[in-house]
């Protein structure tokens, strides 16, 4: 699992997307896959098999999940705006989550194989705070370190004002005009609140950084597959390479299958009832 | 939260060594979903005007 990663990684995305997705749509569908089953990890007896796979809560790590998720939001709200930044976050969790030893099922339930890179070891099964230590000891720590200077260098505008109010708030106005009413929020007040989740996401990595060097002690070890120090894997597969490539290739066949159909049946008739936000529909009378 | 650029630069770098001291000290109960991302509304925003508010009284 990445721990501050999810939380760059909407700034970049948005930087790219720009008016056609909700920000809090984006940042929700980031969210998604660890909202509700986290606080749950580790008290399961298989933190690991319980978090990523099946059976377990693993399908809200796969792909399935953020369009069914998607369609959804589409079918309640209408928002076009919101159901794909839902979609687009939810996959890049799962997506950087493929980087730890527990990997994802991407393409559940046509594929229950796990992929993984095994860039850093998934630590569940130490606790809260020893998975926050060993992940700030491994490859994990840099992982986010490496999103956090993406966002510095090539997506800092994002969090100026004046992209918020061009971009952020056009995007998605209704939510953030929502926001505005029920809080009193100014402008001022609705910025810190859409800057919080990098706030968040950087106090997070240096908070658990320290705690990891001079509160756990653990061994800083930032190589492939570290930190060695843990004794377990957790890997969920005893697959080989070949076992694991077949089995993803037929089940992502199988998957995109499943949304071609999906979308003929239901998706496009939900994405033509849906709505963009007026400065999508304004930019479209220009082109 | 304060006018000049400069000045606001300096409230969210005091915020952000407020929120790294509290997170290594209390740790789960900060550093989580809810309370990370409202942090700096609260501390920025939200208790600057309760304070105001209640100094103008």
């Amino acid at each position: 699992m990445s721990w501050a990663a999810h939380e760059f990684e909407n700034y970049f995305i948005q930087k790219h997307a720009g008016i056609k997705i909700s920000f809090l749509g984006l940042a929700i569908g980031t969210l998604s896959p660890d909202l509700f089953t986290k606080s749950l990890v580790y008290n399961s007896d298989d933190p690991a098999m319980f978090h990523r796979g099946w059976p377990g809560v693993g399908f809200s790590h796969s792909l399935i999940f953020g369009v069914a998720l998607a369609l959804l939001v589409l079918w309640a709200t209408r928002s076009r705006s919101w159901s794909l930044g839902i979609l687009i976050g939810q996959w890049a969790h799962v997506f950087t989550d493929v980087a730890d030893t527990a990997g994802v099922m991407p393409f559940f339930p046509f594929s229950t194989e796990p992929v993984t890179i095994s860039m850093w070891r998934h630590a569940a099964s130490e606790g809260r705070y020893g998975d926050a230590a060993a992940y700030y000891s491994s490859l994990g720590g840099m992982w986010d370190l490496f999103w956090l200077v993406v966002l510095v260098l090539v997506a800092r505008r994002t969090l100026s004002a004046e992209y918020f109010r061009t971009t952020i708030l056009p995007a998605d106005p209704g939510a953030w005009a929502w926001l505005h009413r029920r809080t009193g929020l100014g402008e001022r007040g609705l910025l810190t609140l859409y800057r919080g989740l990098c706030f968040y996401g950087a106090g997070r990595m240096v908070s658990w950084f320290i705690y990891a060097r001079f509160g756990a002690r653990t061994p800083f070890q930032p190589l492939w597959n570290g930190p060695s120090y843990l004794s377990s894997y957790n890997d969920l597969s005893d697959a080989g390479p070949l076992e694991v490539v077949w089995r993803t290739t037929l089940g992502g066949v199988l998957f995109a299958g499943f949304l071609w159909l999906v979308w003929r049946l239901v998706g496009s008739r939900l994405w033509l009832r849906g709505i963009d936000p007026p400065s999508v529909e304004r930019s479209r009378t220009f082109f | 939260m304060p006018d000049s650029p400069r000045r606001e630069a300096l409230a969210w770098a005091a915020a952000f060594v407020a929120y790294v001291a509290l997170g290594y000290w209390t740790k789960g109960l900060v550093l989580n979903w809810i309370v990370g991302p409202l942090f700096p509304l609260f501390v920025l925003i939200l208790i600057p005007r309760a304070l105001g508010g209640r100094n103008s009284r």
